[in-house]
């Protein structure tokens, strides 16, 4: 799948979470009154709201990889990270209603700016943990900061969508179904394109059954191999090992370069046709794996 | 005798309670979110003066979501002239059409001292100089056809005694009073503050609207008149109380403006002088800060509207609503149908997860990377792989301007790559009259492996042997 590809799907994904969340959250309000507190509410609404919406988006990587092993559990990542968000997303977006309130309170303009601003804020928030789930799954820090930034700006940018749409869509179902969509692709596509813009570039699969597939190079450690626990994962080759070949981005003041290096002492990789145990890797330099290939190029 | 005694200060007492007047002035549901507790302010008068001697136990609070069915709530928390503990948000909306520049019996004068608008801003001064509490926000605003905000609520008066003389005389199109439109506007000054929110509106005439009798849009508003209810409707769901002084002597008042003073928790007086405009200022603010506060613990049926009831000693009764939707809203019921978007969504991704991840091709080919407008292929759609035969050769190089990649050599000018297959070796080789990059080393000859790269004039092309 190339880059291209990927952010659409990762686009059409937040969408479908948009989708499933909705009818949740319509079934979840009507049980407000079995609730002692507004609080105890909104803590349900946000668990119920980000286990959705966490889970979708957390199946991202698994289903652009095309690695089922990965769907699974980045969905049950993505479910458990995202009910915390939720929560920490409702209760931080009421409180910050409370701050922004007295900054907005002098301002005639609050009711139209100031209260959606300040639950955007809270939308962002649950948007930050949905956007680090993956991060979080493959334990990177980078991946973690693409998916902070991506999910605080869509989640801050679907979320004013969000409550302008409740304000100015009559039909209050309707409203909420709109405003869910274009949160879950707003977050799909603000995450896809921040994860872009901090990518050190893609490997590009030349020849075999995986031919033309991308994988972006955003995390510092990428291990390459056929385990369905390595991050580019080219299981149908032959003489490709579980984890292979490790390719570390190294960045300092002045540059930021790649290392590729072989996890097999007795399997060196191949680089342009030379076999070599350590390698910094340049622009359109031809890796060879087993029988894989795979191109260097940037992003 | 003891018995007489009680009897005689029962019927006593009740006759005293009866004459009493309980108005809700307001409902702050500002910390319903946090600790479910809404605050109701209760303004208990006998004969218009205050009355301050009540008790936690005179007060019963009801609740209702759907306006039927009335729910005893539990009183948390009582207390008496906790305004004056917490302070007060005034805002004071003062009239400032043209007929403000009128004597009090509405006659045409050039006398500023004899004008409504010079009284009006003398009992301002007045007011100010008796707010004594620290803690007491006051702001100023003046309508006409226009709402201007003079000053916001602050604690500093002096910014309020200042933006007095910043009102200026409106022109003949700026002079009707747009009371209702002001009003909502005033509301959103007070949108976000906590606690007692009190508008002040001082005016001596109706609601005129600019759009009808200038028979054009206005420029703030367009065509929309805004209606009393709206006014009524904002307050509320701001919290703010209004209270209105009919100002000046035989002028035509203006009716809505009662029902909104009544509907949100405020008082309708009249002054037809300088000294009773004064006694009006000073009056409401004695009423506000002498208010009980009782807090209760909400229900928690959902609705959009909560309707409070708050009896005293279970004889006279004072209704108001508050808006308590959440961020949600409100459901609108458990459909069946439901269950399908959701389902479709599930169907959706699982759809999503058979993707194939690669770009299958089974023959051998030769693909261009680089989204090349001036690369073509002979034949071949751009963006295409292009088929490699076994039985002729297929040659690249320079055609014009573009990279051509072609099995006839006349389309090519100057220099030809040529790939051809090898029936000996049963593979693809690639020559060259000059050397040229293949996987980053220069070569004239070789032998084609599977995902090869060729670099030529710039463009990555790569070969590929197929899939067995």
């Amino acid at each position: 799948m190339t880059l291209k590809k990927r952010k659409i799907l990762i686009c059409l994904i937040g969408l479908l979470a948009g989708l499933a969340t909705w009818p949740i959250a319509e079934t979840a309000i009507t049980l407000q009154s079995h609730f002692n507190s507004y609080l105890t509410f909104s803590v349900f609404l946000g668990f119920i709201f980000g286990f959705f919406m966490g889970g979708f988006f957390g199946s991202c990587e698994g289903v652009t990889l095309s690695i089922k092993h990965r769907i699974f559990t980045g969905m049950i990542t993505g479910a458990v990270i995202g009910a915390i968000g939720g929560i920490a997303g409702f209760l931080i977006g009421q409180g910050t209603l409370f701050v922004l309130g007295e900054i907005f309170v002098k301002s005639s303009s609050f009711n139209t700016y100031g209260l959606p601003a300040s639950r955007a804020v809270g939308w962002a928030i649950l948007g930050v943990f949905i956007g680090i789930v993956e991060g979080v799954r493959s334990k990177s820090r980078k991946k973690i900061r693409a998916g902070l930034l991506g999910g605080l700006v869509g989640g801050f940018v679907g979320g004013l969508a969000l409550e302008y749409t409740r304000m100015n869509i009559e039909n209050i179902m309707f409203a909420r179904l709109i405003g869910l969509l274009i949160f879950g692709g707003s977050i799909g596509f603000f995450y896809s394109m921040i994860e872009h813009a901090l990518s050190a570039g893609v490997l590009r699969v030349l020849n075999g059954k995986n031919k033309g597939q991308e994988f972006i190079l955003v995390q510092r450690r990428i291990k390459i191999g056929k385990s369905q626990k390595s991050d580019i994962c080219i299981k149908k080759y032959a003489n490709v090992m579980n984890d292979h070949a490790l390719l570390s981005i190294k960045e300092t003041k002045n540059d930021n370069y790649l290392i590729l290096r072989s996890l097999h002492p007795t399997l060196p990789v191949t680089v342009n046709d030379m076999q070599k145990m350590k390698h910094k890797l340049l622009v359109n330099d031809v890796i060879q794996i087993g029988t894989a290939k795979l191109i260097y190029m940037l992003s | 005798m003891k018995k007489l005694l009680i009897l005689v200060f029962l019927i006593i007492n009740s006759a005293q309670i009866n004459a009493y007047t309980i108005r809700i002035s307001q409902l702050d549901p500002s910390n319903l979110l946090l600790n479910q507790k809404v605050d109701a302010y209760i303004s208990v008068t006998k004969n218009g003066v205050p009355v301050r001697n009540l008790h936690k136990k005179n007060f019963t609070v009801y609740e209702s979501a759907f306006n039927n069915k009335y729910i005893k709530v539990p009183i948390r928390g009582f207390k008496h002239r906790a305004n004056h503990e917490q302070g007060i948000n005034f805002l004071l909306l003062v009239d400032n059409s043209g007929s403000m520049y009128k004597t009090l019996n509405g006659r045409v004068t050039k006398n500023v001292s004899q004008q409504r608008i010079t009284i009006a801003k003398k009992a301002v001064q007045a007011f100010l100089n008796s707010v004594k509490n620290p803690k007491d926000n006051v702001g100023l605003a003046v309508f006409n056809s226009y709402y201007t905000q003079l000053t916001s609520p602050d604690v500093d008066k002096q910014k309020t005694f200042d933006g007095l003389n910043r009102i200026i005389r409106p022109d003949f199109k700026s002079g009707y009073t747009e009371i209702y439109a002001s009003i909502c506007q005033a509301v959103k000054t007070l949108n976000g503050s906590q606690g007692r929110k009190v508008i002040i509106v001082l005016s001596d005439g109706r609601n005129k609207y600019y759009s009808l009798y200038q028979k054009k849009p206005h420029h703030k508003y367009g065509t929309k008149l805004f209606r009393h209810t709206e006014s009524i409707k904002d307050s509320l769901k701001s919290g703010a109380s209004i209270f209105v002084i009919n100002f000046g002597i035989g002028q035509m008042k203006d009716t809505y403006l009662g029902h909104i003073a009544k509907a949100t928790g405020g008082l309708v007086f009249e002054a037809n002088s300088g000294q009773s405009l004064n006694q009006m200022y000073r009056k409401i603010a004695n009423l506000v800060i002498n208010e009980y506060r009782l807090t209760y613990t909400a229900t928690m049926h959902p609705a959009d509207i909560k309707n409070v009831k708050v009896f005293l000693n279970k004889k006279q009764d004072a209704n108001m609503y508050y808006f308590s939707s959440t961020v949600f809203g409100l459901a609108r019921g458990i459909f069946l149908w439901l269950l399908f978007p959701l389902l479709f969504a599930i169907f959706l991704l699982w759809l999503l997860t058979k993707l194939k991840s690669g770009n299958m091709y089974t023959g051998p080919g030769l693909e261009v990377l680089e989204r090349a407008k001036t690369v073509v292929f002979d034949g071949i759609k751009k963006g295409v792989t292009m088929p490699l035969s076994s039985n002729s050769k297929t040659m690249i190089g320079l055609g014009e301007d573009k990279t051509i990649i072609s099995s006839n050599a006349a389309k090519i000018t100057g220099d030809k790559v040529t790939i051809m297959f090898d029936n000996n070796r049963q593979s693809y080789i690639l020559k060259t009259p000059r050397p040229i990059k293949v996987n980053n080393n220069r070569v004239t000859r070789k032998v084609l492996n599977s995902g090869d790269v060729i670099n030529i004039n710039n463009k990555t092309i790569v070969f590929d042997a197929g899939v067995e």
